[in-house]
C-alpha cells in the first residue's frame, strides 16, 4: 500500500456515505399502494401515513393496515386467511391478494430501482 | 474458389512487433478470464468481481497505459463476440465501463511521473478503475437505457461492492506484479 493507495481509499470512504445520503438505498420502499376490489381501483393510498382502511369486498370488510411504509391485511372475512398470513408488503411491485373477498393490494414502484423484480437477465 | 479467382492475391505479410504479440497474449488472457467470469452466477444484477481488472492493472503497471488500453479494448470486443453480446446493451455497458476505467487510469498512472510520492499502487489503481467502470456504466445506462432517477438508488450499494472487489483484485494484481518482477529480474 502506497500513500496514493491510502489517498484513493480515503476519498472513496468519504464519497460513499455522501452517496448513500444523496441517493438512499435501492428499492427501499414503495411510496404508494393501490387497493383494488374486483376489477376496479378502490383507493390509492400513501404508505407514509399510518392508517387502517376498511375495504368492502364481496364477502365483507377487509381491514388493511398501513404503518411505517408498509401495508398488510389485518382482518379478512375469508376462510383461508392467506391475505392476512402474507404479512407486510413494502417494496414496489409487491402484491397481496384476498381472492375470496376479491380485494387486493399492490405496492406501486418508483420506476427503475423501485420496482422489485424476481430476476433480471442482461 | 480457385476457379473464380485465377490470379491469387499477392502474398500479404503482416509485420508484427514484439508489442503486438505481447498485447495479443495478454488480451487472450483477459478474454479467458472475462468469459470464465461470465459463467459465475451473480448475487445481484450488475455485480461481478471484475477479475479481468487484475489483468488491466498488471499490464498498466508493467507495460504502460497504451498496452493496457489495447488489452482492455480487445477484451471487451472479443469477449462480446464470444459471448454473443456484441452490440447489445451488455456490450455497450461493458465498453463504456472499460472506456471510463481507462480514462481515469491514464491520469492516475501519470501522477507517478510528476508526484511519485502520491502515485497509487495496484490497489489504488484497481479501486479507481472499478469505480470509474461503475460510474461510467451508470451514466450510459441512465442516458441510453433507463432514463429514470430511481436507477441512482442502486449507485451507492454497487459502488460499495465495487470498492471491495477493487481492493481484492488490486491485491491480487499486486501479488502478480511482485512475482513477475521476481521472475524476470
Amino acid at each position: 500500500m502506497t500513500r496514493g493507495d491510502y489517498a484513493v481509499l480515503g476519498l472513496c470512504a468519504l464519497a460513499l456515505p455522501a452517496l448513500f445520503v444523496r441517493y438512499g438505498l435501492p428499492g427501499s420502499s414503495g411510496t404508494q399502494a393501490r387497493i383494488t376490489v374486483g376489477n376496479s381501483i378502490y383507493a390509492q393510498v400513501p404508505l407514509s401515513r399510518a392508517q387502517v382502511y376498511r375495504v368492502p369486498g364481496v364477502l365483507g370488510i377487509s381491514e388493511i393496515e398501513v404503518r411505517a411504509g408498509q401495508i398488510r391485511f389485518t382482518h379478512s372475512p375469508c376462510q383461508g386467511q392467506q391475505c392476512v398470513r402474507s404479512g407486510w408488503a413494502k417494496r414496489g411491485g409487491e402484491f397481496i391478494a384476498c381472492v375470496p373477498n376479491r380485494v387486493s393490494v399492490s405496492v406501486l414502484g418508483q420506476g427503475a430501482g423501485g420496482d422489485y423484480y424476481d430476476s433480471i437477465n442482461f | 474458389m480457385r476457379g473464380v479467382n485465377p490470379k491469387p492475391a499477392a502474398h500479404v505479410v503482416l509485420l508484427t512487433t514484439r508489442t503486438d504479440h505481447r498485447i495479443a497474449w495478454l488480451a487472450a488472457l483477459a478474454i479467458t478470464i472475462h468469459i470464465m467470469e461470465s459463467a459465475l452466477p451473480s448475487p445481484l444484477p450488475g455485480v461481478k468481481p471484475g477479475l479481468a481488472n487484475v489483468v488491466t492493472i498488471v499490464v498498466l503497471c508493467r507495460y504502460g497505459w497504451a498496452t493496457a488500453a489495447w488489452v482492455n479494448g480487445l477484451r471487451v470486443l472479443a469477449g462480446s463476440l464470444l459471448l454473443g453480446t456484441f452490440l447489445s446493451p451488455t456490450f455497450v455497458l461493458s465498453l463504456s465501463g472499460a472506456f471510463c476505467a481507462l480514462l481515469v487510469l491514464g491520469p492516475a498512472a501519470w501522477v507517478a511521473r510528476w508526484a511519485p510520492r502520491w502515485a497509487p499502487g495496484p490497489i489504488g489503481l484497481s479501486v479507481l478503475a472499478a469505480w470509474a467502470h461503475m460510474v461510467g456504466q451508470f451514466w450510459v445506462a441512465y442516458a441510453l437505457f433507463v432514463p429514470h432517477e430511481g436507477l441512482f438508488h442502486l449507485l451507492p450499494i454497487l459502488l460499495t461492492v465495487s470498492l471491495v472487489f477493487g481492493v481484492a483484485s488490486g491485491a491480487v494484481a499486486d501479488v502478480v506484479i511482485k512475482r513477475l518482477e521476481a521472475a524476470s529480474v
